[in-house]
């Protein structure tokens, strides 16, 4: 038996990381205790020391993935509760996240490009900040590579929700709804997890801004990228 | 009775939005087409806010759980992106960085 192929253990596994994760940053609040980030840690560790394929654990975890789909649907009950907050500044909402995505968009291409990247990783580039499922349809579209996409997208991800909050705080932006708009439009659903622990109001804009920025990008990226 | 009907609805919510995304073959996935879906029936109250409460905030509460399994596929890609380390490595910080702070900026500003 190969245990790295059963889902029970591994999901197990993972469920375990994850809650020593959120145990962790319970205890000690430090931004970068991300339970995300333990998890993978300490599951990449386990991976290694066993001498394990990352293919047979991504198989094994399959049926705990699927229940992110529904979990994007559930966003809509904290939209709803903050309905009328997010309505009152509709339009610099829309605004702000479209002009943050953009940003994000134009300059990571042509930085990339400056620094001599292959094509596959520039076009990782352009979609690292929409949610997962939209990234991979963009990928399509551009003739990307679905893997590396991917990861483009979870390290943006990872990496937004480890130290965006406490970046922005450093900087001054001290406001619940810029910063959940910034953290959602930045690092899309992994974002929102890290805002559900702040405040309904950030995890609000956050889930929004996720949304729009990742429907914003849909619609323009197939045409902006072949113009960059 | 509570966690069952929140399922119900809100599966049948992810499946319209997926029937919805693939019939307008529109590169917007069933599931954020279903979140919205479901924000407007909440709104309009076609669906009520008690109804999906109990398993919606249960899901919620562990969203970020279903994010580690495809992490740990970057392990896939590690090598190749070693190979240019730093120069990702200060890519993806400073766009990410430049792009959460003009988001934040443009919005305070038009608060003023």
């Amino acid at each position: 038996m190969n245990p790295f192929r059963e889902p029970a253990l591994m999901i197990g596994l993972t469920l375990g990381a994850y809650l020593w994760g959120q145990q962790l940053f319970l205890q000690y609040r430090k931004s970068w205790l991300n339970p995300v980030l333990v998890a993978i840690i300490l599951i990449a560790l386990v991976l290694q020391i066993g001498r394990a394929k990352v293919e047979d654990y991504l198989e094994a975890t399959r049926s705990l993935v699927f229940l992110l789909s529904p979990t994007v649907i559930c966003l809509a009950l904290i939209l709803y509760e903050q309905t009328s907050a997010l309505k009152k500044k509709a339009l610099s909402i829309v605004v702000a996240v479209c002009v943050g995505g953009l940003v994000n968009v134009v300059v990571g291409v042509y930085l990339s490009r400056w620094l001599e990247l292959p094509e596959p990783f520039v076009q990782a580039m352009s979609t690292k900040a929409v949610t997962t499922p939209i990234a991979l349809e963009l990928s399509k579209a551009l003739g990307g590579e679905a893997s590396l996409t991917v990861a483009f997208v979870l390290l943006s991800g990872i990496m937004g929700a480890v130290w965006g909050l406490p970046f922005l705080r450093r900087i001054g932006v001290k406001d619940e709804m810029a910063r959940g708009l910034a953290i959602g439009t930045v690092s899309h659903g992994i974002g929102t997890a890290r805002a559900q622990q702040e405040s309904d109001l950030m995890a609000a804009a956050a889930a929004l801004a996720m949304a729009l920025n990742g429907l914003f990008t849909a619609f323009y990226l197939p045409y902006l990228y072949f113009w960059l | 009775m509570d966690i069952l009907r929140g399922l119900f609805l809100i599966f049948l919510f992810w499946a319209l939005g997926e029937t919805t995304s693939q019939l307008a073959r529109l590169p917007i996935p069933g599931a954020v087409i279903g979140m919205l879906a479901l924000w407007v029936a909440l709104q309009l109250k076609w669906v009520s806010y008690a109804s999906v409460q109990t398993t919606a905030k249960g899901f919620l509460g562990i969203m970020g759980v279903f994010f580690v399994p495809p992490s740990l596929g970057i392990l896939l890609h590690a090598e190749r992106m070693l190979q240019y380390g730093w120069k990702l490595a200060l890519l993806v910080v400073f766009t990410s960085a430049l792009s959460g702070l003009t988001t934040a900026l443009v919005f305070k500003l038009l608060n003023r």
